[in-house]
């Protein structure tokens, strides 16, 4: 069976004033059906610029990018870094908005994100708006209205990032438990590589910028992962040293 | 507001009123020259039918132009936010619309468009479309793309993006145009008609400015501002009720 997504010695980089800057260099990268997959790299190489080329917001300058074996746009769904909840419309009315991208909605639809916010323990909070809520609150609502779109492919860049420690831990169990209940193939684009460890299938560790795949790590865990495990800590501290040659793998070539 | 800033603010306008009315006394000035706020108000209350009569076909004519004016506004903005060299192209023709004086404007509409009600709609709909135009312009401009890219991603017409995206979170941009605008409105149909009318609250100052009724210019001055406070403040709910109804 083909890989859900493919990216196939693609290049991209920008036009600068000062010239052009390659981002994404020879990157290859393969993600199967149901799978979780992790991309961690050093900030700045390029993660961002990876999933954009990913979900066809981005042409690539060279080479392919392949979702379920055809063009990716439109066949994938996008958190973006950052608030990108419709601050006028309710935890309610955003998830919906998923299912209106496409067209007119009805109350079945309706019923369906209410039991979606119910389902995951958000019931109370489906009329609030954005700024009403906290931050690991509003999170929660923008990654559920990413798995409420129809699509197989998730890609999620640092949906957890900006939150407190606690908060995150919290998130990371709570997302865990919405992958494993709604059969979606998970890219998530992360700095944490303990996050990566806890919740992933497959680890992708990036060179810096321009970034190419330094090493893929495999994690042939069983979840829920005990975050403080001999099992965790010893992949994280593989990923780690994996992260550290990548950069070093770079500034002696 | 809160009741002691409104009392406090009521206080302010009673006490300059009690000082125009004090100076005009004191300097003994002619109501032609300056008439005391006393006057001003009587005249109001004898003359009400025949402010009430001037200022229905004022009233009309800025919420036709208000109307037309923040329709050519949307209409400008969003050729010029896709259109981009358009936008550029239109710049100078939109600055010029409004530095042009309206005194020098006004009769050349009414020289197009007749006497009747229009050339004092156009005038106000050309003084209206501006503000909205560069107000909901910024508005669209100002998104950040994390709004939009879940929805680009998906694979959302731009059309469909525009309806659900863009254009709800450039209303509050919108509306401040439209609060600018409404009041450039009010002075858009009064010179319209002071150019040529038989009938507007223009027209009357006209007239009353000839016979040197400075009270009842002066009334039909507090008709103006009672009329653009109602048409603020109906923006203004206006506003709120699309905020409410787009959640």
């Amino acid at each position: 069976m083909s890989p859900l997504l493919e990216l196939n010695r693609v290049h991209f980089g920008f036009s600068t004033p000062q010239g052009f800057l390659p981002v994404l260099e020879d990157f290859s990268l393969a993600v199967e059906k149901g799978e979780w997959a992790s991309v961690v790299g050093p900030s700045g190489c390029g993660k961002t610029t990876f999933l954009k080329v990913s979900s066809g917001l981005l042409p690539p300058q060279a080479g392919t990018v392949l979702v379920e074996g055809g063009s990716p746009r439109g066949r994938v769904a996008y958190m973006p870094q950052g608030e990108s909840l419709l601050p006028w419309r309710t935890a309610l009315g955003n998830i919906m908005a998923a299912r209106e991208a496409e067209g007119p909605v009805d109350s079945e639809t309706k019923r369906q994100a209410w039991a979606l916010l119910s389902d995951f323990g958000l019931a109370r909070f489906a009329q609030s708006l954005p700024h009403e809520l906290s931050g690991g609150m509003r999170q929660r609502i923008a990654l559920l209205r990413t798995f409420f779109a129809r699509r197989n492919l998730l890609l999620l860049d640092e949906p957890l990032g900006a939150l407190d420690a606690l908060t995150r831990a919290e998130l990371q169990e709570w997302l865990l438990r919405v992958w494993q209940n709604l059969s979606k193939t998970v890219v998530l684009v992360t700095h944490d590589v303990e996050e990566a460890v806890l919740l992933s299938d497959r680890i992708f560790v990036l060179t810096p910028r321009p970034a190419r795949v330094a090493m893929s790590v495999l994690v042939p865990m069983p979840r829920p992962r005990e975050r403080s495990g001999s099992a965790v800590q010893a992949l994280r501290a593989q990923a780690l040293w994996a992260l550290a040659s990548a950069k070093n793998y770079d500034e002696k070539s | 507001m809160t009741r002691k800033a409104e009392a406090t603010a009521l206080l302010v306008v009673a006490m300059l009123l009690v000082l125009w009315e004090g100076a005009v006394h004191l300097l003994r000035l002619p109501t032609y020259v300056l008439p005391p706020p006393s006057l001003i108000f009587s005249t109001f209350v004898r003359d009400f039918s025949l402010l009430l009569y001037h200022a229905s076909l004022t009233l009309v004519e800025v919420a036709l132009g208000l109307g037309m004016g923040a329709i050519v506004g949307v209409g400008v903005a969003v050729l010029a936010y896709y259109v981009r060299p358009i936008g550029r192209a239109l710049i100078p023709f939109l600055v010029g619309s409004q530095v042009i004086p309206v005194f020098a404007v006004a009769p050349l509409f009414v020289l197009w468009f007749g006497f009747g009600i229009w050339p004092k709609v156009a005038v106000a709909a050309l003084l209206v479309f501006f503000p909205v135009a560069v107000n909901f312009l910024d508005g669209l401009r100002s998104q950040g793309p994390e709004l939009v890219e879940f929805f680009q991603a998906l694979g959302t017409r731009e059309a469909r993006i525009f309806r659900m995206v863009r254009a709800p979170a450039a209303l509050p941009f919108f509306f401040s145009g439209l609060r600018v605008g409404a009041t450039l409105a009010l002075v858009g149909a009064t010179v319209g008609e002071w150019v040529g009318a038989s009938r507007g609250l223009g027209y009357l100052m006209i007239q009353a400015n000839a016979r040197l009724r400075l009270d009842r210019v002066f009334a039909a001055v507090l008709a103006l501002t009672l009329l653009g406070l109602g048409l603020f403040w109906t923006v203004s709910a206006g506003e709120r009720l699309f905020s409410r109804r787009r959640r």
